[in-house]
């Protein structure tokens, strides 16, 4: 709630429609900027602040104390790699973004992730190459009988799903159809050819929406350009790498983000 | 905590900061750049931009036509390409030596300067790696120097590797759009 947004509206003696109206913009999107339920556009948050008087930034800045502290606090706490276990644990469902630099580390947080997952009795979808995954699965069987991971591990080769994300999606399709709709899902997609770029995101446009999903896609942190980097901290909520788990910069509803305009933007607001 | 000085109109931020921008588009690039100095011209600091001739030629341009001849006395320039040691190996501590060496006439005047730097560099092994020491050497000097300090990178030309390892070495990371806090500054592997 912007309450400061809303008391400095009452004080001018307007309503949201009158706001909304000089702003040229629908109430209904006011509101939910004075709920905070929205954050608005910079085009948007300057002529609110021309209206009504003040530093449009101030639609960020109000954050900026807080993350700022919130940020100091995370960094005084213990190594955050000791939180990454507890980060993975306790999440029910959420969306992550790892970019690995070492391919055993990969094994370590995958390997990671499926004990959980099994010890949870949550069914893990992994959609990996068969070379990795017969290697998980051999250490998985030092600590799990085989029947344990045959219940709850389910693997998607994509050596055999070759140019194919319907075939891929269909394979998931069918995993998840089998399963109780309260489940909590793991999934773990090791993002290795071209043709699964849009793998996720026609993934998101099944069901599996609207289930609990613990979702990690993995990059070779060498095989892509600082660009996509970016565009993937844009997209997934939570970032991890072979040592720790942060918030994404620049995952726009990430509670305690702050996302200014760039320099020159903010010159013309 | 260093004084909190204006980066722009609208934000400030503590004088020493060390900011990692990745561009994608030029037109952006340069009016980020033009942004920065005005910003600097307005608090009366002094502009050191370190970028390759052909990206300065159009700066320059833009320059001459929003500050007056005595603001233009406080940008100073140099060519990215001879203070990288482009047609040599990338040398990470002659590099900084270099910097220091630059900005120590304006820091013994107490002129207050921020700086504007392009990174580029001439293939070669290790350039990764290389770039992540002397980031974090930087980062360092920024901080006892206490500059405002921009390191340019061009997205296309760095892994998301290196890119991470910048978020470490780097309080503010920006974009063409975006302007954010690095979630990893100052997280180093132990």
């Amino acid at each position: 709630m912007r309450e400061w947004l809303i008391q400095l509206r009452k004080s001018k003696q307007l309503t949201q429609q009158q706001v909304a109206s000089r702003c040229f913009i629908e109430r209904s999107y006011y509101s939910q900027i004075e709920r905070g339920k929205r954050n608005p556009s910079t085009h948007v948050a300057k002529i609110i602040g021309e209206v009504l008087g003040f530093n449009p930034l101030k639609f960020f800045k109000n954050d900026l104390d807080f993350s700022f502290n919130e940020y100091k606090k995370l960094s005084s706490e213990k190594n955050p790699h000791e939180n990454m276990l507890d980060y993975i644990k306790y999440l029910e469902y959420g969306r992550i973004v790892y970019l690995y630099n070492s391919i055993q580390k990969y094994y370590k947080h995958l390997f990671t992730y499926l004990l959980i997952g099994i010890k949870d009795k949550r069914h893990c979808i992994i959609i990996d190459n068969n070379k990795n995954y017969c290697l998980l699965k051999k250490r998985l069987e030092s600590v799990y009988t085989n029947k344990e991971i045959e219940n709850f591990v389910h693997h998607i080769n994509i050596d055999i799903s070759n140019h194919d994300v319907e075939s891929v999606i269909q394979n998931v399709q069918y995993l998840l159809a089998k399963l109780n709709d309260n489940e909590c899902i793991y999934f773990w997609i090791h993002k290795e050819k071209m043709w699964q770029n849009s793998l996720w995101e026609k993934l998101d446009e099944t069901d599996i929406n609207y289930i609990k999903v613990l979702a990690v896609q993995a990059f070779n942190a060498s095989l892509i350009s600082g660009g996509e980097h970016i565009k993937l901290m844009k997209k997934y909520p939570l970032l991890m790498t072979d040592e720790e788990i942060v918030t994404s910069p620049f995952f726009n509803s990430n509670p305690n983000s702050l996302i200014l305009p760039s320099l020159y933007i903010q010159e013309n607001i | 905590m260093s004084e909190l000085i204006n980066l722009t109109k609208y934000l400030k931020i503590e004088n020493a900061a060390h900011i990692l921008y990745t561009f994608e588009c030029k037109e952006n690039y340069i009016n980020n750049m033009i942004a920065y100095i005005k910003a600097g011209i307005e608090m009366g600091h002094h502009l050191l931009i370190i970028e390759n001739s052909n990206t300065y030629k159009q700066v320059e341009e833009k320059i001459k036509s929003f500050f007056s001849v005595q603001e233009q006395m406080s940008i100073h320039y140099l060519d990215n390409y001879l203070f990288y040691g482009y047609y040599g190996n990338f040398r990470m501590n002659n590099i900084i030596e270099h910097f220091r060496e630059v900005l120590t006439p304006f820091l013994n005047n107490q002129i207050n300067v921020r700086t504007w730097a392009h990174v580029e560099w001439q293939e070669q092994n290790d350039i990764f790696a290389k770039i992540e020491e002397f980031e974090k050497l930087a980062d360092y000097s920024v901080s006892k120097m206490k500059l405002m300090s921009v390191c340019a990178y061009d997205a296309s030309d760095i892994c998301a590797s290196l890119h991470i390892n910048m978020m470490r070495t780097h309080e503010y990371i920006m974009t063409d759009k975006e302007f954010v806090k690095s979630s990893l500054y100052r997280v180093f592997i132990k």
